[in-house]
Formats: structure tokens, sequence, C-alpha cells
């Protein structure tokens, strides 16, 4: 029977963690590299609809949207409240995310609740989560497609109308114009059609399709900006990062096996968290001698839910009957996961990732929710593997969460030593603009960053932090 | 019963991680140190052998001396209190980077010191940056090697 209890407690756990990591997010400066030439990028546009419309036709990529919000943001700050301006957006947008997977999960009763807790702890432990926080652009785009695709579930988990239907091509347009991770959100709208959330009607996948065919159109055939090449950028492969030259030299002539590759490799992050950015880091470490429990770790957590996402989802093919939100959520999480790695295809990276593991930790739920909704009813011994099997799931997903703090402590020192080594490096490289407004930015950034005390995290003292969590 | 006990083990680890984090971000406000990572340094030197560029910063505007010695606390650099410049101190480190950082902040060691600095590092990128501002007179020979 629904209570309103557990559904407060679940949101109140939520509310904690959104809070914890968005005072994280908030200590934490602008980072200087694909960040700072964005800035005064921004600085140097007359408008925000300038900048919309001077991303058009460049090579590769389509995101006019992304360098809009950038151009907004920094008029926002008027002159003085940069960190204040990308900094709070970073936290509102991680806040929203949290909130609209909480949405997702529709929590009601004491198992639910647990279940969420334990998504709660998926969600942010996965490795595909940490580049949308750990990175600190100017706006974080990843966490923003997160949003955006969690945004398109709900209105798909409404009760619908033409206003939700607008809604979800506003959503995908404003999505698919920022990253091309964008188009997940047609994904997430149609998946959640087929398995029967229907607040999206037909008529707003119309519209939503009409305007990928659009959006096709404009980036494949009028402005022909084609697809990233293996020239633009290292990338992961088995064990080793190969860098431009030698990606041409190893699959100039078939690049379709390097994109197949990272496809795959796509997948398995999100599954078994293994590779990494398209490396294979225990084969690594093992070939390396290094550490490995804080290699291990995630693996086995990794491998032990998506064991239990299978399971579940082998029970109700052999008792198949009407999708309920546990069925509909792994549906759904196979589609995005598929759909996401094949928009890898470019090079592998765990961000790119990052709507799949949302979506993992989606299905996780329903998984989870199952098996405590079984436990009970099984033989002591079964119950108490079962028992067992939750203890190191949950334990397990904890842990890897506790390291999220880490990582942005240890992140915001690198982030800071950046900006206290720049003006140094371009004084030597005869680098700094000629124009004094930007000039000025540039310090007033790098003031922001330096006179703001963060954890010293590069000396490795104390050392236990570094052992138990990969950065 | 058997049921809420089930619910009891997946729901409360991420509970405690969920407190520890907030009582780790509640103790940084409210002290102003974090609880883990908690070495604050008290002079210019320190911050040097702490790598923290940010402070080495913050106490050059707060005009102390760059190239004057300060003590550096027991337990910071090694079990007893050392004295030493920040040019020695940043040498010490091993770290390139903060040796350059001090250069561009006006550092300027006499001939002792430098050679001091240049015998405490073997690093290769650390005696580079120091050779790019050798003082006359300074020997690059350390003894014993």
């Amino acid at each position: 029977m629904p209570h309103s209890g557990p559904r407060t407690a679940a949101y109140a756990l939520a509310w904690v963690f959104a809070l914890a990591l968005a005072a994280d997010l908030l200590w934490m400066p602008v980072q200087v590299s694909d960040s700072l030439g964005e800035i005064l990028g921004a600085q140097q546009s007359s408008s925000t609809w300038a900048s919309f419309i001077g991303s058009f036709g460049t090579t590769a990529y389509l995101r006019p949207l992304r360098i809009a919000q950038i151009k907004g943001l920094f008029d926002l700050a008027q002159g003085s409240h940069y960190w204040l301006s990308y900094r709070g957006f970073h936290a509102l947008l991680l806040i929203a995310t949290v909130m609209l997977f909480m949405r997702a999960l529709r929590v009601s009763t004491r198992v639910d609740f647990a279940a969420s807790a334990f998504a709660l702890v998926v969600l942010f432990g996965i490795y595909t989560f940490r580049g949308t926080v750990r990175e600190a652009f100017p706006i974080n785009h990843f966490l923003e497609m997160i949003t955006f695709c969690l945004a398109a579930l709900a209105l798909a988990q409404s009760r619908g109308g033409w206003l939700v239907d607008v809604a979800a091509a506003l959503v995908f347009a404003a999505a698919a114009l920022t990253l091309e991770s964008g188009l997940l959100v047609w994904v997430v709208a149609v998946g959640a059609w087929a398995v029967g959330w229907r607040g999206v009607s037909l008529r707003g996948l119309s519209l939503m399709t009409v305007l990928l065919v659009g959006y096709s159109y404009i980036r494949f055939v009028h402005l022909a900006t084609g697809l990233p090449t293996l020239s633009e950028r290292s990338a992961g492969y088995l064990v080793e990062m190969l860098d431009p030259p030698a990606l041409q030299e190893r699959f100039g002539a078939q690049p379709i096996w390097f994109y197949g590759y990272n496809v795959v490799a796509s997948v398995l992050s999100v599954l078994f968290s293994e590779p990494q950015d398209g490396i294979f880091e225990t084969a690594y470490a093992v070939l390396n001698s290094q550490p490995m429990w804080r290699l291990m770790i995630p693996v086995v957590t990794s491998i032990l839910t998506t064991g239990l996402i299978v399971w579940v989802a082998f029970r109700r093919l052999r008792h198949w009957g009407p999708f309920d939100d546990t069925a509909r959520n792994i549906v759904v999480f196979v589609l995005v996961l598929l759909a996401n790695a094949a928009l890898s295809f470019a090079y592998a990276q765990d961000e790119i990732m990052s709507v799949a593991g949302v979506f993992y930790a989606l299905a996780a739920f329903g998984a989870m929710r199952e098996l405590l909704l079984t436990a009970p009813t099984l033989q002591p011994l079964k119950a108490m593997a079962c028992a067992a099997l939750m203890c190191t799931v949950t334990i397990g997903w904890s842990f890897r969460t506790a390291g999220v703090h880490y990582v942005l402590r240890s992140q915001a020192a690198k982030h800071q030593i950046d900006w206290v080594e720049l003006p140094g490096r371009w004084d030597r490289g005869n680098q700094w603009p000629d124009d004094p407004a930007e000039r000025d930015l540039v310090m007033k950034l790098r003031n922001d960053a330096v006179h703001t005390v963060y954890p010293n995290t590069r000396t490795d003292r104390p050392e236990w932090p570094s052992r138990l969590w990969l950065e | 019963m058997m049921s809420s006990r089930f619910t009891y083990l997946v729901a409360v680890p991420p509970i405690c991680v969920a407190a520890m984090w907030v009582a780790m971000l509640g103790v940084s406000a409210i002290t102003g140190t974090h609880p883990i990572w908690n070495q604050r340094p008290q002079n210019l030197v320190e911050a040097a052998i702490l790598q923290d560029g940010a402070a080495v910063i913050r106490f050059v505007e707060q005009h102390q001396d760059i190239n004057r010695p300060a003590e550096v606390r027991a337990g910071v650099m090694s079990r007893a209190a050392r004295t030493l410049t920040p040019i020695e101190a940043a040498a010490a480190t091993r770290e390139p980077e903060m040796v350059q950082l001090l250069f561009d902040l006006g550092a300027a060691p006499d001939a002792v010191v430098w050679q001091k600095a240049f015998c405490i590092s073997d690093a290769d990128g650390v005696r580079e940056r120091l050779a790019a501002h050798r003082p006359d007179g300074a020997a690059d020979e350390c003894a014993g090697s």
C-alpha cells in the first residue's frame, strides 16, 4: 500500500546527496582547459544570438546552443560574478538532475525507498557519472544531456496533453543543438512510448521525428559538417592511449574496426566499469603491477549489479505479461545504452556514456526492488545468499559514491594549480591576448581561483584515498 | 519483519555515505579545515613544500619575502623542524612547476642558496629551471655527486 513516508524519506536522502554534491561543485574553480577559450569567446561575442548563429558551419560538430548558453551565463555574471554564474549553474543542473531521477523512480513503499537509496549510489558511483561533476567547464553539457533525457522521461511518464508534446519537442531541439548526445532524447521518448509510458503522444513523437530529420538535413546536407575523424584526438584502445598519428597508422585504412571497438567498449564500460575511456584499466594494472583494490571493487559491483538486472530481465521474459515499471526501466535502459554507444563510435569516453549510466541506475532500481520483494519468500539458505548479495552490491556502490568527494576535492586542487601556472606560462610563451579586456578577464578568473582555499590533495597525504579510489 | 530487515540492509550504507559526506562538508565549513586533507601552510616556505601554488601566491601578495628563509614545522617536511628558503623548499619537492612559479613571482636566490637548491634535488626538471636562473658565481657541483 502506498504511503507518503517512504517517498518523503527517499526525497530527503536525494536532497542530502544533491546538496552535498552541489556544495562540492561550488567549491571548485572554473577549469582552464577546454574552458578559458570559450569564456574569452563569449566576451568577444556581441550577444547570445550572435554566439548561436556564429556556431553554425564549424567542422565536425553542430552545437550552436552550447556556445550560446556559455555566452548567456557570461552576460548573467555582469562582469564580475563568473564563478557564481558558471559554478552555480553546474550546481543547479546537478540538483535538477537528481530530482528528475527521483521523479522517474516513483517511490511509494518502503521497498521502493530502499531500492531508491541503492539507485542513488549507483547513479553517483558509476564511472560515467564522474565526468558530469569532475569537469568544471563553463557549462557541463554532459550533465545537461542527462537533465534533458530525464526531463523527456518525466514528460513520457506524465498524463500527457498537447503542452507535454510541445515541451518534449522543445527539450529535444534544445538537447540536439547543444550536443550530439542530445539525440538520445528522441530515443528516450520513443522507447518510453513503446513500453507504455505515453505521456508524449504519437503526435509529439512525430513532431520530434520531424525535428530529428531536420537536424540531420541541416547537419549532413545543408552545412555538411561531417563526422569526427581519427586525426582529431587521442583515444583509448585496449591497454594504451593512441595519439592521432598512431590511430591513423593503425586504423586509417579500416576505421570501421576502431569504430566497432569504441561501440563495444562503450557498452562494456556501463555494464562492467571496464574499459574506462576505451582502456582496460584492470588489464593495464595487471601488466604494470599496479594496485588492484581500487579497480576490482568497481568491476565486481558492476558485474553483480548487471547480473541482477539480467536475472530480472529473464524472469520477465519467462513470465511474460504486461510491462510494469521495472520491465519498462530495463527496456528503455537497453535502448539508450545501444543508442548512446552508437553515438560514441568516434572515440570511447566515459562522459559520453553518462546518459546510459543514469538509465543503468534506473534499471538497477527496478532490479533491486524485485530482489527485495523476492528475498523474503525464499528458503532460509537462499534468503541468506540474497542478503549477502544485497550487502555486497550496496556497500560496494556506497563505497564508490564516497569516492566522488575525493575525486571532486582532488580535481578542484588540479583546476586551481592550472590557474596558478597560467600567467607564467603565457608570459614565457608570449601568449597573452592583445586585448586589455581579455587580459583583465583572465586575471579576474585566475584571482577567483587562487584566492579560494581548497583542501590540498597534491601531496597525497594521507595516501589512503588514492589507494582506494581512482581519480 | 523479514522484508524490513532486507530493506535496512540495502538502505543503511547509502544513508551512511550521505551522512559522512555532509559531515565532511560541515566540518570544513565550520573549522575552515577539511577533516582529511588538513595540512595548511603557515608561511611561504611551507606552501612551497606542500606544493600549494595558490597559497604561495597569497603569501607573496601578503608581502612575505620570497627569498627569505623560514621555519618548516616538524612533520610537514621531516620529523624535525627545518629552516629553508622557498626555492630550496620547492627544489626539495622535486616539482619543477613549483620552482618555476617562484621564479615567475620574482625569486632571486644568491649563489649559496642556489647551490643548496640545486643539490637538494636531482630531478632533471628542477635542475633545468634552476639552471635558467643561475646567479653569478653559483657552482653546480654537489658534494658526493
